[in-house]
């Protein structure tokens, strides 16, 4: 009857959702069950098939080094893989290179000469240079207020990533913590994180972080924003927004750690070890976290195109980056405002954002594929 | 199956005080005082403390905890702090059946797309229709409904500049009527609406349906010479649509969150434009009272799809 | 001499997966005539369900295929009907029971109603209150006590064995005259097998159903069929009598599945023997006899050539061996 404890997966509209305990099957063995003799294969065929072993027996994996190699051989997720990887190297690098190309430019409303460490910023404005096309100035054109939007969607790119990971960090700490211990010891800690979960999934996806957004909004313009650095420039509501997001994450990353935890505690090994008067500690830090690791990453992997579809989203209508920031969902609403007559602008942030949400699910659906030992049948 | 269904009505109590609570205990934190906010300029402060009392703001919190929660029981939801003297009741009562349109809308399309959708694609699998529709099913699972609405847009607008083709870009009509204008004004939004849903029951169905005709019951009804047609509606769907029904729950997540973008997208006065609206004006009474409203209603319905699963899985009533 | 109810001649069925062409049967002839009851014994991968599976037209394709031969049934060629003659012949006059009574039930219908299915899909007068009374008849036949309450329930109330037997319901529920059991006992327990077994020898030939059943098991053989093929890498390698074939095995790997399995008649401290080594890889199968690398009894000619399946000068029983017993 439980139907929470499956498989993480991510949606569009934030947050990994439950999904049925089917697993999605990699490859189909039985295809074409439209035909008129179709029938799963006779376990005969199955094990005549199986039977041709590695002509060259090679040295033996540990199944996390098998897994590892599976993951290698899947093409959309090491794609993915590296898309990311560029998004990453562009988005903290990017800006300082991008400072330094072009050359100065002569202000048409204002009397001023600047280079181009002030126009290729995120929050400067030239007005009279609004809704521009590509060119060698504003190599992706400029917005509605004249910004530049290569420098707009670079400093988008890095808010998400910031976020993803502070997200992420406070995500697998706490999911770790309270999902093991439930796990291992069960008692009120469990029911506890139960409890938890159920609230968790009345507040459907973005309702509580609206919810909070909203209400806190305000005091976190005026408190958070004070905080160097990371509170301003716009980004105060940031910071709410990821502590908010990372609190409706843990939960859930809780819930498939304590699944696992307790799959593991059943182990004999574990049992050998509590036997042999190996303490609580050493067990759980030894034998059962290091256990963790795949779940934990395919969850947190899910986990993060789910949040960072969340900022988008919380962004997109006005609650989260206000400007002068920049954030991807903040681009996609100003450019909302015009749209109609500079689509352009539209889909440079649009896209950007699907091909990494894009991207983190692939790699998420690829490295579940690798490491879950269900996928292989 | 009593016990069972005891257990879940003890959570669901659990669970709608923990939602009351939490968005009573963060409209209470919040900062900044609503009833000076309301008096703006006409500050004095007479009309202050009376103004401060009438809305039972001067007492301890877990009194205006009980009372709020005592008020919600009755149905009283309060005063909206922006319109003065305004129930919340009559607000949310404005948007309610418009939301409740679009829902049902949004839920029957993604029932009735994506289903057939996965099955067909389990069906034809490895072929191109499954690839093409598996491929489309992705893509709308990852790209946020408010960049679809923002593409359709683009697309009409583009429509109407090069072929002048009239198509209503926002907007709702008229709630709960189907003149041809009203058709055409509320497609656009309730497909966008539907898309996330629709990806994730299409993907759902063809996992879950691959899994099924794998199944030895599948080839005891082939062996039994059954037309192959009630082997896959009778025999496989019976099954399959198992799992779809358990996640019935989790659509209607996708359903309340799709709803505050769909309908800020598209300017239709809704439950999700009212909260939005009320978080613009710091409108607290009205938040909180959307929230309890949603968070009751994925309540409710994960209950529903509970029930709905022990009628149509035979194995359940027994454990 | 009665006409053969089934006729299998050079029956080849192969599956094409990444690893190469799997030859799961590999020209395979044999016969049955009506109400008999033939034992088809092999280890695992030795292709005796891809047969069955052959006969009821269910290979799964792809990746299966049936690439050559013919399956006479009452002498006609299955393999030349229509997706519409089959579904008529399959449940009617050929059905078949399979070796996971756990998961071979659909579990969202009642097991009367899946018997009742049967019935009303190939007697087309029948109406539905007629097919549901031959269902518990049925459940009555194979013996579940209290037919009538109990065909309203659903699988998972049911026990493996008891299961099964309402799959031997389904299966005789349109009086087929010929019943394939895919190693029907397998899945069950001891005490349970000799029931269920018992009841299916009593039921065909109270129906008069010929019987092919697949089986690793010599001991069910022993007490259930008539007549043995014995089967091993795709090919059948003996076929003879049961009686011959406890008696008088000619072929070599015949003579080492009896002695691998224990007997009460043996002498106090009798050795079992195992088959040495590996069945042939089936992508890959060696040139020369399947058995060649694993017979104590190989010569060189076995390395280089075939045997066909041939009378060994003992009746009926036949062996595909240069140099059989």
């Amino acid at each position: 009857m439980d139907t929470h404890d499956h498989k993480p997966e991510t949606n569009a509209s934030g947050f990994i959702a439950p999904t049925s305990n089917a697993v999605e099957p990699e490859f189909e063995l039985s295809t074409v069950p439209g035909h008129e003799n179709a029938a799963p294969i006779p376990e005969e065929a199955a094990i005549a098939d199986s039977a041709p072993i590695d002509p060259k027996p090679k040295k033996s994996r540990t199944p996390f080094q098998e897994s590892l190699r599976r993951f290698r051989r899947d093409k959309r997720a090491m794609i993915s893989l590296i898309v990311i990887l560029c998004i990453v190297v562009i988005a903290i690098l990017g800006p300082f290179i991008y400072h330094h190309i072009g050359g100065l430019y002569k202000q048409q409303l204002g009397t001023h000469i600047i280079g181009p460490d002030v126009y290729h910023t995120y929050d400067h404005q030239e007005l009279d240079r609004a809704h521009e096309m590509p060119s060698p100035q504003y190599w992706l054109g400029t917005d509605g207020i004249g910004r530049d939007i290569l420098a707009r969607l670079m400093q988008g790119m890095l808010i998400s990533i910031v976020l993803a990971v502070v997200v992420e960090i406070v995500d697998i700490s706490l999911g770790i913590t309270v999902g093991v211990l439930a796990g291992y010891y069960g008692g009120w800690i469990d029911q506890f994180l139960a409890r938890l979960a159920d609230l968790l999934f009345a507040f459907p996806g973005l309702l509580f972080i609206i919810l909070v957004a909203g209400i806190l909004g305000g005091w976190a313009d005026d408190t958070l924003g004070a905080v160097p650095v990371i509170g301003a420039g716009g980004n105060a509501r940031l910071l709410l927004i990821s502590i908010v997001l990372a609190f409706t994450s843990w939960p859930l990353m809780a819930r498939y750690v304590r699944g696992q935890t307790l799959q593991i505690k059943e182990q004999q090994y574990i049992e050998a070890a509590r036997t042999s008067g190996t303490n609580d500690l050493t067990i759980l830090t030894r034998h059962i976290v290091p256990n963790l690791f795949s779940i934990v990453m395919v969850a947190s992997t899910l986990n993060i195109a789910g949040t960072i579809i969340g900022e988008a989203g919380i962004s997109y209508l006005g609650l989260g980056v206000r400007p002068p920031g920049a954030s991807i969902g903040l681009m996609i609403s100003d450019a909302s405002q015009s749209l109609s007559a500079y689509p352009w602008e539209l889909l440079v942030p649009s896209l950007t954002l699907v091909i990494i949400v894009l991207s983190f699910s692939f790699i998420g659906d690829g490295l579940r594929d690798a490491f879950d030992p269900h996928s292989k049948d | 199956m009593a016990q069972f269904l005891i257990k879940r009505l003890i959570g669901l109590v659990f669970v709608l005080v923990g939602v009351t609570f939490i968005t009573f205990i963060i409209g209470y934190a919040a900062p900044g005082d609503p009833i000076q906010e309301m008096l703006g300029n006409h500050f004095n402060l007479a009309q202050y403390m009376r103004l401060k009392h009438s809305y039972g703001l001067d007492l301890p919190w877990y009194q205006q905890y009980f009372n709020y929660v005592f008020r919600l029981l009755r149905g009283d939801l309060g005063y909206s702090f922006q319109t003065v003297n305004r129930p919340v009741f009559a607000i949310l009562q404005d948007g309610l059946p418009t939301s409740l349109e679009l829902g049902l809308w949004g839920l029957l399309v993604q029932l009735i797309i994506g289903v057939p959708l996965g099955i067909l694609a389990a069906l034809k699998s490895g072929t191109w229709i499954d690839t093409l529709s598996m491929g489309l099913a992705i893509f709308l699972f990852a790209v946020p409904s408010f960049i679809l609405a923002s593409l359709f847009q683009v697309a009409i607008v583009y429509l109407h500049l090069s072929f002048g083709v009239d198509w209503p870009v926002s907007g709702w009509g008229n709630t709960w009527q189907y003149s041809p204008t009203d058709i055409q004004t509320k497609i656009g939004p309730i497909i966008i609406y539907a898309a996330i849903g629709l990806a994730y029951f299409a993907r759902l169905t063809r996992t879950s349906t691959l899994e099924i005709l794998r199944q030895d019951y599948i080839r005891t009804a082939r062996a039994k010479g059954l037309k192959e047609r009630i082997v896959i509606y009778r025999h496989a769907m019976r099954n399959a649509l198992i799992p779809i029904i358990t996640v019935l729950g989790v659509s209607l997540g996708f359903l309340v969150s799709g709803a505050f973008f769909t309908e800020n997208v598209f300017n239709i006065s809704g439950i999700g434009y009212i909260t939005i609206q009320s978080i613009y004006t710091r409108d607290y009474p009205v938040i909180q009272a959307t929230a309890v409203l949603l968070a009751t209603a994925v309540v409710l319905g994960n209950l529903a799809s509970d029930l709905l699963y022990t009628v149509v899985d035979p194995r359940i009533k027994v454990s | 001499m009665a006409a053969n109810l089934l006729e299998v001649n050079n029956l080849k069925t192969y599956f094409y997966t990444r690893g190469g062409v799997v030859k799961a049967v590999d020209d395979v002839s044999f016969i049955m005539k009506p109400g008999q009851t033939l034992g088809v014994v092999g280890e695992s991968g030795s292709g005796k369900s891809v047969t069955a599976l052959s006969v009821m037209r269910l290979i799964a394709t792809p990746p299966g295929k049936i690439a050559g031969g013919e399956i006479l049934f009452n002498g006609e060629n299955i393999l030349d009907k229509s997706r519409d003659e089959l579904t008529e012949l399959r449940g009617s006059k050929i059905s078949m029971i399979f070796q996971d009574p756990m998961t071979s039930l659909n579990p969202v219908f009642t097991v009367g109603y899946q018997i009742a299915e049967t019935v009303k899909r190939h007697r087309k007068d029948v109406s539905n209150e007629q097919a549901w009374r031959r269902a518990v008849e049925m459940l009555d036949l194979v013996r579940i006590p209290d037919a009538k309450r109990r065909a309203k329930n659903y699988p998972h109330e049911f026990s493996g064995g008891m299961r099964q037997r309402v799959m031997i319901a389904i299966a005789l529920a349109c009086n087929p005259q010929l019943l394939i059991a895919d190693e029907p006992t397998t899945a069950l327990d001891v005490t349970i097998q000799a029931q269920v077994l018992e009841l299916m020898k009593g039921l065909s030939q109270e129906f008069g159903t010929a019987v092919m059943m697949i089986t690793h098991d010599l001991g069910v053989v022993a007490g259930t069929c008539q007549y043995v093929n014995v089967m091993y890498a795709g090919h059948i390698v003996e076929s003879a009598p049961v009686k011959q074939i406890f008696q008088t095995p000619a072929h070599p790997y015949t003579v080492g599945l009896l002695q691998s399995i224990p007997r009460v008649d043996d002498a106090r401290g009798a050795r079992l023997t195992p088959i040495a080594g590996q069945p042939p890889d089936m992508v890959n199968i060696p040139q020369g006899c399947p058995y060649a690398a694993r017979c104590p009894k190989v010569q060189a000619r076995c390395r280089q050539e075939r045997p066909e399946l041939q009378l060994v000068g003992r009746g009926d029983q036949s062996a595909a061996c240069f140099y059989p017993n």
